[in-house]
């Protein structure tokens, strides 16, 4: 009994915490500009196919070679989406830049199959389909190295935002842009420089669970909506919202398979999720943003 | 609302509106292959779903993503309706109060949420009524959907029905417009632009987006009635959660809160990726691209687009009444 609970804790932990890297790019995202960017899920998509595709199938590239190609490819694809979708759309009615966002999902999408083509490539990842023992339960290794990563990700933007120049700037620039740059600070780069980390976040995450499930170009699209749903329950605008609202997004999915039925997981944990807005409307770390009723 | 689209009268939209769709249902038969009259149905079907999105989220500024589950909802209801053996225009009733009384079921509860909280909580809802949907094999025969429902005859007829197509989108177009420039749009607008305000004048703001729930609900259903006279069969892959974004996609290109505008948006979305068909592989890629091209350049969608065209023509017709058009957009 017990091992059963600790196991789909756990695995509910590692699938949450690749919703917890998504969720956090949208929550940087929305700091930083007021921008939700509904393509962060195919990034994910991206980051695994350039990573699987390119990387490791054509150039065979070492796995941390491969990881670091990857990840500064995705960085500079994502300062390019700051140049290319956002400045243009900066003064736009919000609604406009987020269906912006849905064109770029459906354009990267098909992109995507254009290139790599239409059947989902396969990754075993170093690691393979290894198994570990762990308080008598037993999960795959690639769940605990995506709980590492996300750990290592935590702190590594921790010493970034509040230790470097860089971190400053881009806190203050999520802050009020407007002071930021009148403070010298040069916004349009740093909300560049946001854009691309939150890609890199993404693709992180396409990486880490890739040799988990297939490599497909839709494989964005389920991640994306439960990212942002985390990033809701979490509470919108929070980066410990987006990191504790997509580890449990996962638990709440993996237990509800488990306990109540397989078939009905969406609609458990997309139920759980209407429910937590009805008494608590703003999430679990959000600031109130309501209406009277 | 636009200045243009106000300033003509009731009379005359109706007539123009009615002589557009009789013109249509006279040449597109004509000009059309049978399978590009099949795009044109489902074109309008698509026209219908976004008029109803334009109530909650043009006019109401409520970022509703719950419009392909009332699809579903109203389609499945007129199937299961018929199947129990009530004649069409009783099941058809019964499916549009079906999906009005889940609208505003759906609208209660989520009237304090706001912004991406609402978006999320009606996309949640689209999701789980597409799961129920395929999950509920008893009531709803699951993945495989349902085949050989009756209608009314005219499954596969495609010219025919497009009449039948042309006339419900002619009588939804008029009747937004009359809605809107009555006395209900004037408070919708104002819960658009200003909820305090709308509220401190008297407004009852919780009732009203209930009734937008409720009328955009019932556009969704009638949508889905329609889509099941024009297939004869039905499956849950159709009401996917993931369409409801190409619906919002074509409400903001066509134009937000413009009736033409979600005809025009529907067309482009529905009918010329078809004719890209061309392009092949490419041409998804490319229609993702012109969606961020069309959003970037001409931010009140192409009905915006259009007006402004139209108001530059009249201007350069009258040169000497510049003044007159000033003061009339000042006016607007």
């Amino acid at each position: 009994m017990l091992q059963t609970f600790i196991q789909i804790v756990l695995v509910g932990l590692a699938v949450g915490a690749a919703y917890s890297l998504v969720a956090l790019g949208y929550t940087l995202i929305w700091n930083a500009v007021s921008l939700v960017n509904f393509a962060q899920g195919d990034l994910v998509m991206l980051g695994a196919f350039v990573s699987v595709g390119w990387l490791a199938n054509r150039l065979g590239m070492p796995l941390w070679l491969n990881l670091v190609t990857m990840l500064v490819i995705l960085g500079f694809f994502g300062a390019g989406l700051a140049w290319g979708i956002y400045h243009p759309l900066r003064n736009a009615p919000q609604l406009s830049a987020i269906v912006a966002t849905l064109g770029l999902s459906m354009a990267l999408q098909n992109i995507a199959v254009i290139i790599w083509g239409p059947q989902p490539l396969n990754f075993a990842g170093p690691l393979g389909t290894t198994s570990v023992h762990l308080f008598g339960s037993t999960i795959y290794a690639q769940y605990l190295v995506i709980l590492a990563a996300l750990a290592a990700m935590m702190a590594i933007q921790h010493m970034l935002f509040q230790h470097t120049a860089l971190g400053r700037a881009m806190r203050a620039t999520a802050q009020d842009a407007e002071a930021a740059r009148l403070m010298g600070i040069p916004t349009a780069r740093i909300i560049a420089f946001i854009f691309a980390y939150a890609t890199m976040l993404a693709a992180l995450a396409g990486w880490l669970i890739a040799p988990l499930s297939y490599v497909s170009s839709d494989m964005g699209v389920n991640l994306s909506l439960r990212a942002f749903a985390a990033t809701i329950l979490g509470g919108f605008g929070s980066i410990p919202g987006a990191l504790v609202g997509g580890l449990a997004f996962g638990v709440i999915e993996s237990a509800g398979s488990f306990y109540i039925s397989s078939e009905y997981i969406d609609v458990i944990a997309f139920g759980v999720l209407i429910a937590v807005l009805m008494f608590r409307p703003q999430g679990i770390f959000g600031e109130l943003e309501l209406e009277r009723p | 609302m636009s200045a243009e689209e106000n300033s003509l009268t009731m009379r005359t939209l109706a007539t123009l509106v009615i002589a557009t769709a009789i013109l249509c249902g006279l040449l597109l038969p004509r000009f059309l292959s049978v399978y590009y009259l099949q795009v044109a149905d489902v074109t309008l079907i698509n026209i219908l779903l976004v008029l109803g999105l334009n109530f909650i989220l043009g006019f109401g500024g409520q970022m509703s993503l719950a419009q392909c589950a009332f699809f579903g909802i109203g389609a499945y209801a007129f199937t299961l309706l018929q199947a129990a053996g009530m004649p069409v225009p009783v099941a058809a009733v019964g499916a549009i109060a079906l999906s009005a009384a889940v609208g505003m079921a759906l609208g209660w509860p989520t009237l304090r949420l706001k912004g991406h909280y609402l978006a999320l909580c009606t996309l949640a809802f689209a999701l789980i009524v597409e799961r129920l949907l395929v999950n509920w094999e008893g009531l709803t025969n699951g993945a495989n959907g349902i085949t050989a429902i009756p209608g009314i005859g005219l499954a596969g007829e495609n010219d025919k029905m497009l009449w039948v197509l042309l006339a419900v989108v002619a009588i939804a177009y008029l009747l937004q417009v009359w809605i809107a420039n009555g006395p209900l749009g004037l408070r919708i607008r104002a819960l658009r632009d200003d909820p305090l305000a709308a509220q401190a004048v008297g407004v009852d703001i919780s009732r009203l987006k209930i009734m937008l729930f409720v009328i955009s609900a019932a556009y969704g259903g009638l949508a889905g009635i329609c889509y099941v006279l024009l297939r004869g069969y039905i499956s849950p892959d159709v009401f996917s959660w993931q369409s409801t974004f190409s619906y919002l996609a074509m409400a903001v290109v066509g134009g937000l809160g413009s009736p033409l505008g979600a005809v025009l948006g529907a067309i482009l979305y529905t009918f010329v990726p078809e004719l890209l068909r061309f392009m092949q592989e490419y041409y998804f890629a490319v229609f993702g691209v012109m969606v961020i091209l069309v959003i970037t350049f001409f931010p009140a969608g192409l009905s915006g687009m259009v007006l402004s065209a139209v108001r530059s023509l009249r201007r350069r017709e009258k040169p000497f009444a510049r003044s007159d058009v000033t003061q009339h957009e000042r006016a607007a």
